[in-house]
C-alpha cells in the first residue's frame, strides 16, 4: 500500500472523528449534566422500590406495549392536572427501568390510575374493555387471567434490577419468588414479612378474583393499583418542586 | 484482503453466529428465545454452506467491475420489508377504527404488533434502502470497487437477520419497551457487530477513492453510519436477567432514561431518516436530472448544521414533563434553529432541478424525488413549529404527532427511496429503463393521494383531540370526557386506514414494476457507451 | 446556584462561541480559492462511469 493511499485513508478517518466530535456536543452538554446535577430528581418522601409482584406487572405492561397508547406523565399544564391529578415528579419514576412516560394518548394517562377504580373494574375492563367503557378502542387482555405468572423469574429480575442501581438488598432477592406469590394471596402467612421488606401501605390481596392461581392479571392489576400512589403529592409544598 | 482471508473471515463470522444460536437453543427455556436460536442456526448454516461451496471454486482474477450483486439483494430486502411494514401499519390503522380486529390474542393485539410496523419500515425498508444505495453511491463517487468482498454479504445478511429477530420477537412479547429501540439485548449486539462491518466497508471503499475530495453524498451517509452507531450503543445500555433470558432492564431510569431515549429517538429521525436520505438526494437527484447540485457549498454548510444541531433537540419530546426546564428550553431553541440547514437542503435540491423541469413532468422518478424534497421541507417546518412549547402543549400526545411522522416517513423517506430505486434498479440490472412508466405514474399518484389523506386525517384528529381535552365549560369543568374524544376519532381513523391502503396498493404496484424490470431484457451491450449520462451507465 | 451561572455563561459566551464557529465554517467553505475543487466535485455524479478505476 502506497503512502499516498494511507494519507487518503487517514483523511476519511479524520473526517469521521470530526463528525463524532460535532455530533457528541449535544449529548455532552445537554444530557450528561442530567446525571450529575442534584436537583434533576427532587428528594421526596414515600418513594419505595416495586414489590416483586408489582415489578412483574410492570414487565407485563412493557411486554404488551401499553406505552404505545398510554402515557405515564402528567404535564404541568392545567388541563393535564385537572384531568389526571397532580403533575408527575421526576422522583416518581426514579426506579423505572425503562421509563414508561409514553408519547401518545390514544387512551388516558395512567400516571395516577392507582386506587381510582376497584380491582374488579380493572379485571373486567382488561378482559373486555367495551363492556365496561362503551366506545373504547382498547384490545382485550383476557388471556392474562388464564396465564400463570412466571414467579420463578422474579429472582433473576430483582438481581438485574439491583445491578442497574435499584436498592434491592440480599433479603429482597432471597425472598423474591415467595413474595411474588404471597402478595396476591391474602391467606399466605408472610404478610408481615412483605410489609417489613417493602413498607406500609402495600396492597396485599387477590387482585384478579381467582384464588386458584397467581395469574399475570394479578401482577398487572397490582401494578396499576399502586401507580402514582407512593408520594403524597398534594402535601408537598409547591416551592420545593420548582426546578 | 486476499480472497482466502476473506473466505476465512466470512466463515469464522458465520460460525460464531451458528455457535451462539446453538448455545441459545441448548440453554434457554423461553419459547421466543428458542425460536431465535433456531433462526440464528438456520441463517448462519446457510451462510457457512455458501462460503464452503464457493471456496471449492477456482480463484478468479479480481474483476475490475463495481460490486452490484449485494446491492440487488438490498433492493429486494427494501421492498420485502416495505410491503410487510406498510401492511402491518394498515392493519393497525383498521384496528384503531374497529377494535374487534385486535382478536384479543397476545400476538395479534395492537401493542405487540405496533413495533413490527415501525421496525419493518424504519430498519427493514429504510435501512435496506440506505445500505444498498450507499454501496452504490460510494462506489460510483469514489470510482472504486466495494471493499471487503464477502463482508458486504455478511453485513447485508446479518442486518436482515437482526430485523427478522426483532419483528418475530414482538408478537411473542420480546421487547425492551423503548420506542424505535424495541429489539432486545442480543439482537442489539448483532446489530452493533454488523454496523461495525458496514462502517469498515465504507471507510475502506472511501480509502480506495481516486480523488482527494470525498463527494458530499458520502458525508451524509457516513454521518448516518457513525451517529447511529453512537446512538445505538448509548440507548441500548441494558442489563439482561441472564444469558438464558431475553428480558433486560435499561441501565438508566426515569428522567435520565427518558432524555437518553428521546435523544436516540429524535436522532434516529435525524440521522437514519434524514441524513442518509439527504445523501440519496445529493446523488440520485443530480444524476437523474443530469444537472450538478445547485450549490455544492450550501450542501456542506447544511451538513455541518444538521450534524451539530440535531443532537440537541430530543428534549422537545418532553415539554412540560418532569425534565428540568432548562433542557426543554434548550431543545426548543435548537429545534427552531434547525429549520435553517433543513431548508437550505430543500432549496438546494429544488434549485438543482432548475433547467430540468420538463423531466418532472415526463419522468415519475424525478417527480417522486421532487415531492420527497417538498415533503421534507414541510415536515422540517412542522417539526420546528411543534417543538415550540405552547404549540407542543396542543400537539403532544395527539394524532398530530402521528401525522407529522408520517408526512416524513411516507412523503419524504419513502418517496425519495422509490424515486431512487426506479433509477438505480435499471442501472444495476443493466436494463434500458423501468418496465412501465405508466405503472410508475400510478404508483406516484396513489402514494401521493394516500399520503395526503393520511396526513390530513391525522392533523384534523390531532387538533380535535387536543382541543377536546382542553375545553372547559363556564364553571371550570371539562366539557368533554376522555371517551368523547375517542368517539370523535372514529371517522378520522377510517380515513387514515384508507389513505394507508392506497399507499400500500401503490407500493405493491411499484414492487411489481421493479420485479418486471428485473425480469425484462438486458440492455443491448453496444448501446451502453452511446447513451446519455442521465439514462444510465 | 451553579446552574444559574452556567445558564448565564451559555447565553452570552456560549452563544457568541457558536456564532464565531458558524461564521468561521462558512468562510472556510466559501473561501474563493476552494471554488474550483467544489465545482468539480459537483459534477461527479454526472460523469459516465461504467467501471471503477481500482
Amino acid at each position: 500500500m502506497s503512502t499516498a493511499h494511507q494519507k487518503l485513508e487517514r483523511h476519511s478517518l479524520k473526517f469521521t472523528i470530526m463528525i463524532l466530535l460535532v455530533a457528541s456536543l449535544g449529548g455532552l452538554f445537554e444530557i450528561a449534566p442530567l446525571f450529575t446535577i442534584d436537583n434533576t430528581v427532587e428528594k421526596v418522601e414515600g418513594m419505595r422500590v416495586y414489590t416483586p409482584l408489582e415489578l412483574a406487572g410492570r414487565d407485563i405492561y412493557v411486554r404488551e406495549g401499553c406505552y404505545a397508547c398510554h402515557s405515564q406523565m402528567i404535564r404541568t399544564l392545567k388541563s393535564d392536572v385537572d384531568r389526571y391529578g397532580s403533575f408527575s415528579l421526576a422522583a416518581e419514576s426514579m426506579y423505572d427501568h425503562p421509563f414508561q412516560w409514553g408519547s401518545k394518548r390514544t387512551g388516558p394517562d395512567l400516571a395516577r390510575i392507582g386506587g381510582k377504580y376497584s380491582d374488579d373494574w380493572h379485571v373486567a375492563h382488561l378482559k373486555a374493555p367495551r363492556e365496561v367503557v362503551k366506545g373504547s378502542v382498547m384490545p382485550g387482555y383476557g388471556f392474562l387471567a388464564d396465564t400463570n405468572l412466571d414467579t420463578d423469574k422474579m429472582r433473576a429480575a430483582l438481581v438485574a434490577q439491583s445491578r442497574v442501581g435499584v436498592p434491592y438488598g440480599e433479603e429482597h432477592i432471597e425472598n423474591a419468588i415467595k413474595d411474588t406469590a404471597a402478595q396476591a394471596d391474602p391467606e399466605a402467612e408472610f404478610e408481615d414479612e412483605i410489609i417489613e421488606r417493602y413498607g406500609e401501605g402495600i396492597n396485599i390481596r387477590d387482585f384478579d378474583g381467582n384464588r386458584d392461581r397467581v395469574s399475570e392479571m394479578d401482577a398487572l392489576v397490582a401494578y396499576l393499583q399502586m401507580l402514582g400512589t407512593l408520594v403524597e403529592v398534594d402535601a408537598l409544598k409547591k416551592e420545593e418542586l420548582v426546578r | 484482503m486476499t480472497k482466502i482471508t476473506e473466505n476465512i473471515t466470512a466463515l469464522i463470522c458465520s460460525l460464531l453466529v451458528l455457535i451462539t444460536g446453538a448455545i441459545v437453543v441448548l440453554y434457554t427455556s423461553e419459547t421466543g428465545f428458542l425460536l431465535h436460536g433456531w433462526l440464528m442456526i438456520f441463517f448462519s448454516a446457510w451462510a457457512v454452506l455458501t462460503v464452503v461451496r464457493r471456496m471449492n471454486r477456482p480463484l478468479e482474477p479480481k474483476s475490475l467491475e463495481y460490486n452490484d450483486e449485494v446491492i440487488k439483494w438490498g433492493v429486494l430486502g427494501c421492498l420485502f420489508w416495505g410491503i410487510i411494514g406498510f401492511t402491518v401499519g394498515d392493519v393497525l390503522a383498521w384496528q384503531l377504527a374497529y377494535p374487534d380486529l385486535n382478536g384479543d390474542l397476545p400476538w395479534t393485539n395492537f401493542g405487540r404488533i405496533r413495533p413490527i410496523h415501525t421496525t419493518a419500515v424504519i430498519f427493514g425498508f429504510a435501512g435496506n434502502a440506505l445500505m444498498s444505495t450507499s454501496f452504490y453511491v460510494v462506489q460510483r463517487t469514489s470510482r472504486a470497487r466495494l471493499a471487503g468482498g464477502y463482508l458486504g454479504w455478511l453485513v447485508f445478511g446479518g442486518y436482515n437477520l437482526f430485523v427478522l429477530l426483532a419483528v418475530t420477537g414482538y408478537p411473542l412479547g420480546i421487547t425492551q419497551g423503548r420506542e424505535y429501540a424495541e429489539p432486545e439485548w442480543y439482537a442489539d449486539i448483532l446489530l452493533l457487530i454488523v454496523w461495525l462491518g458496514y462502517f469498515w466497508i465504507y471507510m475502506r471503499t472511501l480509502a480506495r477513492r481516486t480523488e482527494p475530495h470525498i463527494y458530499v453524498a458520502n458525508w451524509y451517509y457516513l454521518a448516518f453510519i457513525v451517529v447511529i452507531a453512537m446512538l445505538h450503543i448509548v440507548n441500548n445500555l441494558v442489563v439482561p436477567f441472564g444469558l438464558e433470558y431475553t428480558k433486560s432492564y435499561s441501565l438508566f431510569s426515569g428522567v435520565q432514561d427518558a432524555m437518553t431515549q428521546w435523544w436516540y429517538g429524535h436522532n434516529a429521525a435525524g440521522f437514519f431518516l434524514t441524513a442518509g436520505f439527504l445523501g440519496m438526494v445529493y446523488y440520485f437527484l443530480p444524476k437523474a436530472a443530469n444537472r450538478p447540485i445547485y450549490s455544492y457549498r450550501m450542501s456542506i454548510v447544511g451538513f455541518w448544521g444538521i450534524t451539530f444541531l440535531y443532537l440537541w433537540v430530543g428534549s422537545h419530546h418532553l415539554h412540560y414533563t418532569a425534565l428540568p426546564d432548562w433542557v426543554q428550553i434548550l431543545g426548543m431553541t435548537m429545534s427552531v434553529i434547525l429549520i435553517v440547514p433543513s431548508w437550505a437542503s430543500v432549496f438546494n435540491a429544488i434549485l438543482t432541478l432548475n433547467g430540468a423541469w420538463d423531466k418532472v413532468r415526463t419522468d415519475p422518478a424525478i417527480r417522486f424525488m421532487m415531492v420527497a424534497v417538498l415533503f421534507y421541507g414541510l415536515t422540517t417546518f412542522e417539526g420546528s413549529f411543534m417543538a415550540i412549547k405552547p404549540v407542543n402543549s396542543l400537539s403532544h400526545y395527539t394524532d398530530w404527532t402521528i401525522g407529522h411522522v408520517h408526512a416524513g416517513a411516507l412523503g419524504w423517506v419513502a418517496f425519495i427511496t422509490f424515486g431512487s430505486m426506479y433509477k438505480m434498479v435499471p442501472w444495476i440490472w443493466k436494463r434500458d429503463g423501468v418496465y412501465s412508466i405508466r405503472l410508475e405514474a400510478w404508483h406516484f399518484w396513489l402514494a401521493l393521494t394516500g399520503t395526503f389523506i393520511y396526513v390530513g386525517a391525522m392533523w384534523n384528529s390531532g387538533i380535535t383531540q387536543s382541543l377536546m381535552w382542553q375545553t372547559y365549560d363556564g364553571e371550570g369543568n371539562f366539557l368533554y370526557s376522555f371517551m368523547d374524544s375517542v368517539d370523535a376519532m372514529h371517522g378520522y381513523y377510517i380515513a387514515r386506514a384508507i389513505g394507508g391502503l392506497l399507499y400500500l396498493i401503490g407500493a405493491l404496484i411499484g414492487a411489481y414494476n421493479i420485479y418486471m424490470t428485473v425480469q425484462g431484457p438486458r440492455k443491448a451491450p453496444q448501446q451502453s457507451n452511446n447513451l446519455p449520462v442521465a439514462a444510465g451507465e | 446556584m451553579i446552574h444559574d451561572e452556567v445558564l448565564v455563561f451559555s447565553k452570552t459566551w456560549g452563544a457568541l462561541y457558536l456564532f464565531v464557529v458558524f461564521f468561521a465554517a462558512v468562510i472556510w467553505i466559501y473561501w474563493p480559492s476552494k471554488r474550483k475543487g467544489y465545482d468539480d466535485a459537483a459534477k461527479w455524479p454526472l460523469r459516465e462511469d461504467d467501471k471503477p478505476c481500482k
